[in-house]
């Protein structure tokens, strides 16, 4: 294993390098001919400036084909367009031709891909402004249709490795939209009335101290700062007030009850102590005021409207941060459902055209290309092709069909075009009978209890307690002051660091793992994660790279010719193919030197051709020699023969080529780690039986099960939870997706079907089986650092409450407390964002492993 | 100590305009996007590296 990574998109490149492209004066090395394309159109727009201010790789690029340029060609239509397309300017003055596209473009990772897209695209003539969110991905574009259409605008977005989608901004989008402007204003609100009041407070402060601010002023400044704090508690706060009716309406003492309790409280209270004066008669409060232990002041009591902002303002920025990073997921999960309106070609009085997959009916005919998705249920009536149904049962090789055979939904055509009789279409089809599954799942998955909630009620339930003893002793003691006492207990308990304590972390170490490639959509998987005692894992796709590739050359002793020389040949045969066999030759061989004429293709059972004046064969034993019977040189695996016959009847065996589905080569290591940590490994697989042990075995896995179905794989998952185990799934398929839903918590792989995304609780975007293991390390800290600023929280709280209770803490005393208890909750909790030793550790550790990865390239 | 009289109520509608600056940006979009500008800033438009170069021809 070399450390030569893709300029473009970092991954790794097998040595010798086979492509490169021209940044800067140096040749870099590229993975492939799609990434050199892509690095090639940027540096020719005089972009190489992505590379420099970029902070996280691109994507692999796949090929552009025709067959995009004609889908996006849709988006042309007026009646397409009418969804996200809106004139550009004012309507008084809006021309045809000028408009503006909302899109989604998928793949955006950080500031520089921004960058690239703005220039690029401002680059086009005929478009006038390109402005891209770096934080949604929705991208605003203005241009002049009659210079340039639409479709070419997207095109060019593929170009340079994006993909764009209509981007339909919906109610619920812009219920998020909204939601997120009226927490900044409520946040503004809170965050200018706070220091406002704190101002103001600091002359209240010293003026108590100095003892020689007169009356008037102290009541002039109090009832300013009472006018400041009103909106501050009724707007910026309402939403802790609307949450805890809510939860006290349903019986469950949450983190917002005890807050409302202070914020309100102490409010009341305050304006009691500031406008009492003006209803009462004087002597009335003279006569609280005598006595008193607890009033500093003099007066009727204290003002606590500097605490109320503040604390206002710090768990409003809390929950904001809690927010943004719901709004990111709900936007992630959003964006793949929004992606390309499925289209197909329907036969419509003889000719076939696109129409959108919704507009299918039973009995249509539809033409399905080579690469395409079948878009119903269905029979094959002409053409025969194979069909890749990985998805819908984890078989990763092509299954061949010929006419009469059944289609399903979902599945992809590999090698011929074909016609279709549609059959059962939407709800009825296979696909969607796993949707169901699915939502059945979802309902019976189990909870995590949250321990920031568990905590909360004990903590509340505490405070009122002590609240009541505090108030009933002090009745007892000094009836005028009960009050305020009371109310001091509340403020000084007030569980600002406590409430912060948990967000805090999990957003910390969300946006950490996010950074690493893993994108965790639900919120209880980082508390979750540390129960978890089984991990399951997915073979296809999942532990290997769900791609074929070409593991091992056997040369036979008749045949005089080198490896390299019937590597060549067979990679000669197979460029004529698009079969994914042939693409496994393709990825092997660097550059092709010979020229293969006369190429056949026999469906299903191989490819003949002529090579320089020689006939060869290269496929299935009987296909490749019918005369002899040829034994595969092992039992398991996949095995090509390639032969050759100089005259038409003899047909001589050449060479063996083993095709295997790759391991992922972090996997092994991965695992071992997980082992390590205590958890229990299976490998569940909807393939056969020697292939799954094969698998199991070279990655120490000693648990399997092979040949189950999505119902085969919930039954066990449920078996275990019954057991009282906690399940961990990894997966990526259709077939996955109700397993996903069981288990206690999902992880799917990045480039897993959309449907399997949505439904997972996190996505390994970076396709690096090792971040779940890091993520089960990042875990274990953060659950530390949680129970840090729990302990810290509530050990400042326990210690305030009896002086407080004593009637001895000042409200300036109780202020600066808070806030400086919850700067060290967020300070603490922000650790999480630094790499720790034990996240580092697998990075140093790659090359160690490297030699554990047992089937390299040939 | 009289100046406050003045100077306090001047400073309750300094607020209110501050807020109301405030709601009008976030009206306006600008808090729709908290990361990609701190970013953009780094980066180089060819338009205005370009423009003062012929500028400068000219004068030569």
């Amino acid at each position: 294993m070399t450390d030569t990574r893709c300029f473009h998109c970092t991954l790794p490149v097998s040595e010798p390098v086979v492509f490169f492209a021209d940044v800067e004066g140096t040749q870099q090395p590229m993975c492939c001919p799609g990434c050199k394309a892509v690095t090639e159109a940027i540096v020719a727009g005089g972009l190489e400036n992505y590379y420099r201010h970029r902070t996280e790789s691109a994507n692999q690029v796949t090929d552009l084909n025709q067959r995009l340029q004609e889908e996006l060609q849709i988006y042309d239509r007026a009646e397409v367009q009418k969804d996200f397309v809106r004139p550009a300017g004012p309507a008084s003055q809006s021309q045809d031709n000028h408009l503006t596209a909302s899109l989604l473009i998928d793949g955006i990772t950080c500031a520089a891909c921004v960058w690239l897209l703005e220039n690029h695209l401002e680059a086009l003539a005929g478009v006038a402004r390109v402005s891209v969110n770096l934080s949604t991905h929705e991208a605003q574009i203005t241009w002049y249709n009659s210079e340039i259409p639409l479709s070419t605008i997207l095109l060019e977005i593929h170009t340079i490795g994006y993909k764009a989608f209509p981007w339909r901004a919906d109610q619920q989008e812009a219920l998020l939209k909204n939601e997120n402007r009226t927490f900044i204003r409520r946040l503004a609100v809170a965050g200018i009335g706070a220091m406002q009041v704190m101002m103001y407070a600091i002359a209240l402060y010293s003026g108590a101290i100095s003892e020689d601010m007169p009356d008037i002023y102290r009541d002039l400044i109090r009832i300013f700062s009472a006018v400041i704090a009103t909106p501050v508690v009724l707007y910026s706060a309402a939403p802790f007030f609307k949450a805890a009716w809510r939860d006290i309406k349903i019986r469950h003492l949450g983190m917002d009850v005890p807050v409302s309790i202070a914020i309100g409280g102490a409010y009341l209270a305050s304006l009691w102590a500031t406008f009492s004066v003006y209803f009462l008669p004087e002597g009335s409060i003279y006569a609280i005021a005598e006595g008193s232990i607890y009033s500093i002041a003099e007066g009727s009591g204290e003002v606590y409207y500097d605490s109320v902002s503040m604390f206002t303002f710090f768990l409003l920025t809390g929950r904001y941060l809690e927010l943004r990073a719901r709004h990111a997921t709900a936007r992630a999960a959003r964006a793949l459902t929004n992606l390309l309106p499925p289209s197909c070609l329907k036969e419509v009085n003889s000719q076939y055209q696109r129409v959108p997959v919704a507009d299918l009916q039973p009995d249509d005919k539809v033409r399905i290309l080579p690469g395409d998705a079948i878009p119903a249920d269905g029979v094959l009536i002409s053409g025969s092709t194979s069909v890749n149904e990985a998805m819908l049962t984890g078989e990763y090789l092509p299954i061949e069909k010929q006419p009469g055979d059944t289609l399903l939904c979902s599945s992809i055509n590999v090698d011929h075009p074909i016609e279709l009789k549609v059959s059962k279409v939407g709800e009825e089809t296979r696909v969607a009978g796993i949707i169901q599954l699915l939502q059945r799942a979802q309902q019976d998955k189990p909870a995590i209890a949250k321990i920031a909630d568990k905590v909360a009620g004990w903590f509340v339930a505490c405070v009122l307690l002590v609240a009541i003893v505090v108030y009933w002793g002090w009745s007892g003691i000094a009836p005028e002051d009960a009050f305020w006492i009371t109310l001091s207990v509340l403020v000084v308990t007030c569980p600002c660091a406590l409430s912060l304590a948990t967000p805090a972390a999990l957003t910390a170490a969300t946006g950490y793992l996010h950074r690493l490639g893993l994108l965790v959509t639900r919120s209880h998987v980082l508390e979750g994660l540390k129960t978890i005692d089984h991990v399951i894992f997915d073979k296809t796709g999942t532990l290997t790279k769900g791609e074929l590739s070409l593991s091992q050359v056997v040369p036979l002793d008749n045949g005089n010719c080198s490896e390299e020389v019937l590597l060549q040949r067979a990679a000669a045969l197979e460029a004529h193919s698009e079969h994914p066999i042939a693409r496994a030759f393709f990825y092997t061989v660097e550059s092709l030197h010979e020229q293969a004429h006369d190429v056949k293709n026999h469906l299903g059972q191989g490819i003949e051709g002529t090579i320089g004046n020689r006939l060869y064969r290269i496929g299935r034993p009987d296909f490749a020699c019918p005369s002899g019977n040829m034994a595969t040189p092992e039992q398991d695996g996949q095995w090509l023969l390639m032969s050759e016959s100089t005259e038409q009847e003899l047909w001589q065996p050449l060479c063996w080529f083993r095709i295997t589905d790759s391991l992922r080569p972090e996997a092994a290591h991965t695992i071992q780690r997980l082992q390590q940590m205590g958890k229990t490994v299976t490998l569940l697989s909807g393939d056969a039986e020697p292939v799954v042990a094969a698998t199991a075995e070279s990655l120490g896995i000693r648990q399997w099960k092979s040949e189950s179905s999505p119902d085969d794989k919930l039954h066990y998952i449920q078996t275990l939870q019954s057991q009282g185990h906690k399940v961990l799934m990894v997966g990526d398929g259709i077939n996955d997706v109700p397993v996903l839903a069981g288990a206690d918590i999902s992880m799917a792989m990045g480039n897993a079907s959309d449907l399997a995304r949505t439904s997972a609780d996190a996505v390994l975007i970076s396709g690096n089986l090792e971040r779940l293991a890091d993520a089960f390390n990042l875990t274990v800290r953060t659950r530390k650092i949680i129970r840090q600023n729990l302990a810290w929280s509530l050990g400042y709280n326990l210690a305030a409450l009896p002086l407080a209770a004593a009637g001895m803490i000042a409200p300036w005393m109780a202020a600066t407390g808070m806030a400086l208890s919850s700067l060290i909750v967020v300070a603490n909790a922000l650790r999480l964002n630094r790499p720790g030793k034990r996240i580092k550790e697998p990075t140093q550790s790659e090359e160690a492993y490297a030699h554990l990865e047992p089937r390299g390239a040939v | 100590m009289e100046s406050l009289i003045i100077l306090i109520p001047l400073a309750l509608i300094l607020i209110a305009v501050a807020v109301k600056v405030f709601f009008w940006a976030v009206d306006d979009g600008q808090f729709d996007d908290l990361e990609g500008p701190a970013h953009s800033i780094l980066f180089d438009e060819p338009q205005r590296t370009q423009i003062p170069k012929t500028n400068s021809h000219d004068h030569e």
